[in-house]
């Protein structure tokens, strides 16, 4: 309920100061004229053609990125020889912004579907190693050497124990990454990509139309918001569950 | 149940470890902090490297990895899975074995009802107290079926009166099942009361073997009698039977009642400072002396008390409670009483 007041007294604030403003509404377009430019953009069909468009890239980049980033997390923790020889590349990674990698994706890759992808591939890979990484190794030693006493092999031990155990930290982390590739998927489109949400909103840029650059922010904030949602509540569900409190 | 033997085990912790506990035998190791007890049972389960050799009953195991050597492990932190509801844990050793699922239900079952946490099965690790974690914890490692069980300090987390209930149960479970079992403390009082052997580990050596009243009264060396927590020992001048079962002893100028077996004359007694009772006004007059309090020294949740009773130097530790609750102070004087049940005797033979 106090989400719900917050977000309508920002919109209410909004509403009145565009009105209010001496600025011209083509620059500072009040709420309503933007879930105006929403409703055509709905109308039309080619918001919904652009947001299945991102969502199809932002997902598939996702998961393979957070997917590979999980393995490897799991393997760094357990072998040696794999974190001795991946941590310091994974670390380097990290360092660098997702939106970075545009330039040299746009050379590698070309201009097509791949390049949002590897984009976001990027920005959710080293973030989620990392995080799985840490999430594993506050697992403690005594419940590793009891699973092995219990009859658990290496396999089993990343699988039944290291996993699970790191499962609320990769659920913390996959729900600050969802929001990072949805943001980074977007900055691909505006920049390289001639379709999906960042490319609307480059659109409308070029002819002035605040309001549909608004509509189209809007429409990424609460993808992003639901996105971290669905994580989220997958996350309290499981902590909760056992009997760890949040 | 096999037996379990060490020969000449040495690693980073431990030196020429070398001993033998029987089939179904209830083997105490005590040693202090740092004396390489955990890694002696990490040794056991093949958890670390070590040079010499380890047999189950005669046979060597030196080459089977830890998830073959089928041992029961309970460490010192309990270490239960904390994304497995109780029933889970007991039965996540028995899936790995891929038993038939109607053998792992039975077992599961079975192991739940010795341990008495039928009512748990549903519930996960962090919801329940520590005396229900521990038996969890026992359960999940005593359901394989293990050749030995090791235990590792496991009653350290609870707290006192707890820790004296679930010692009996320990030891009944251990004597109904008839499982080896290797139990590593640092508490003589736990080494006492469990083991029927006790060995004694100091700097990742075993220094002396043998049953705790051997121990106590001939400890080997000076580390031994320091483990064992070697105090309050006295001579015997003389003693006379009060009854079947007793018998008073002459101890300069204190006339303390002891246990007696009715053969051999009392040499010594003695009485480990844990058990000796400071009370402002005592239940019993029996072995009940006035002394002195001459110094007081905290250890940790403990308080060391020293006091001259009739002449000797007498060392009683309590609970940081009762010692605020007594409102000790030096050269205070206290009523100093030693139960019967706790005293013990060193007989010779005559």
């Amino acid at each position: 309920m106090r989400k719900l007041l917050s977000l309508a007294a920002l919109l209410a604030v909004w509403e009145t100061a565009a009105r209010l403003s001496p600025v011209p509404r083509q620059l500072f377009p009040p709420f309503t004229n933007v879930l105006v430019a929403l409703w055509s953009l709905l109308l039309s069909g080619q918001l919904l053609e652009n947001y299945l468009i991102t969502l199809a890239r932002t997902v598939s980049g996702f998961i393979l990125g957070a997917g590979l980033g999980v393995l490897i997390g799991l393997a760094l923790v357990y072998r040696k020889l794999a974190y001795e020889t991946l941590y310091p590349v994974v670390t380097l990674l990290y360092a660098i912004p997702a939106v970075a990698w545009i330039p040299l994706f746009m050379i590698w890759v070309g201009l097509n579907e791949a390049l949002p992808i590897s984009v976001v591939f990027m920005c959710s890979f080293a973030p989620m190693v990392y995080i799985t990484l840490t999430g594993a190794r506050k697992v403690e030693d005594d419940v590793i050497k009891v699973a092995r006493t219990l009859g658990a092999n290496d396999l089993k031990i990343v699988t039944t124990i290291l996993f699970p155990q790191a499962l609320p930290s990769i659920l913390s982390g996959l729900k600050v990454e969802a929001g990072m590739a949805w943001r980074s998927c977007f900055v691909a489109e505006m920049v390289a990509m001639s379709s999906g949400l960042g490319f609307i909103a480059m659109e409308a840029e070029s002819i002035l139309r605040v309001d549909i650059i608004l509509a189209v922010i809007l429409v990424l904030a609460i993808s992003n918001y639901l996105f971290q949602e669905l994580f989220e509540k997958i996350e309290v569900s499981i902590l909760r569950r056992w009997g760890i409190s949040k | 149940m096999p037996s379990i033997e060490f020969r000449h085990v040495s690693n980073y912790a431990l030196r020429n470890v070398d001993f033998k506990v029987e089939d179904g035998e209830f083997m105490v190791v005590l040693g202090p902090s740092g004396a390489g007890k955990t890694t002696l049972l990490n040794v056991a389960a093949g958890l670390v490297g070590y040079e010499g050799s380890v047999l189950f009953d005669g046979e060597p195991v030196d080459m089977l990895p830890a998830h073959r050597r089928n041992v029961g492990y309970v460490p010192q932190n309990i270490a239960l899975f904390t994304h497995l509801t109780v029933k889970e844990n007991i039965s996540y050793g028995l899936k790995l074995r891929r038993l038939p699922a109607g053998e792992i239900e039975s077992r599961v079952e079975e192991a739940m009802k010795l341990l008495n946490i039928k009512h748990l099965e549903n519930r996960y690790p962090k919801t329940l107290s520590g005396g229900e974690q521990q038996r969890v914890a026992l359960a999940r490692a005593l359901v394989i079926q293990p050749k030995v069980l090791l235990l590792d300090e496991p009653l350290n987390n609870l707290d006192l009166n707890l820790r004296g209930s679930l010692r009996l149960e320990l030891k009944h479970l251990q004597r109904k099942l008839g499982i080896t079992t290797i139990f590593v403390t640092h508490d003589p009082v736990e080494a006492e009361e469990l083991g029927e052997r006790v060995a004694v580990l100091v700097k990742g050596r075993i220094v002396q073997v043998g049953d705790f009243t051997t121990l106590f009264f001939q400890p080997a060396s000076s580390e031994v009698a320091e483990v064992l927590g070697f105090q309050n020992l006295l001579l015997c001048e003389g003693f006379k039977v009060l009854s079947r079962g007793l018998a008073e002893a002459r101890c300069g100028g204190m006339k303390i009642v002891v246990p007696y077996g009715g053969k051999g004359v009392i040499e010594r007694v003695a009485i480990t400072p844990d058990k000796v009772l400071i009370e402002e006004k005592p239940p019993v007059k029996v072995n009940c002396f006035r002394g002195t309090v001459e110094e007081v020294a905290c250890v940790q949740s403990k308080v060391k008390v020293k006091l001259k009773v009739h002449g000797h130097s007498i060392t009683a530790t309590l609970p940081r409670e009762a010692f605020e609750a007594l409102n000790l102070t030096i050269g205070k004087e206290v009523n100093v009483r030693f139960p019967i049940k706790h005293v013990k005797v060193k007989l010779r033979e005559g």
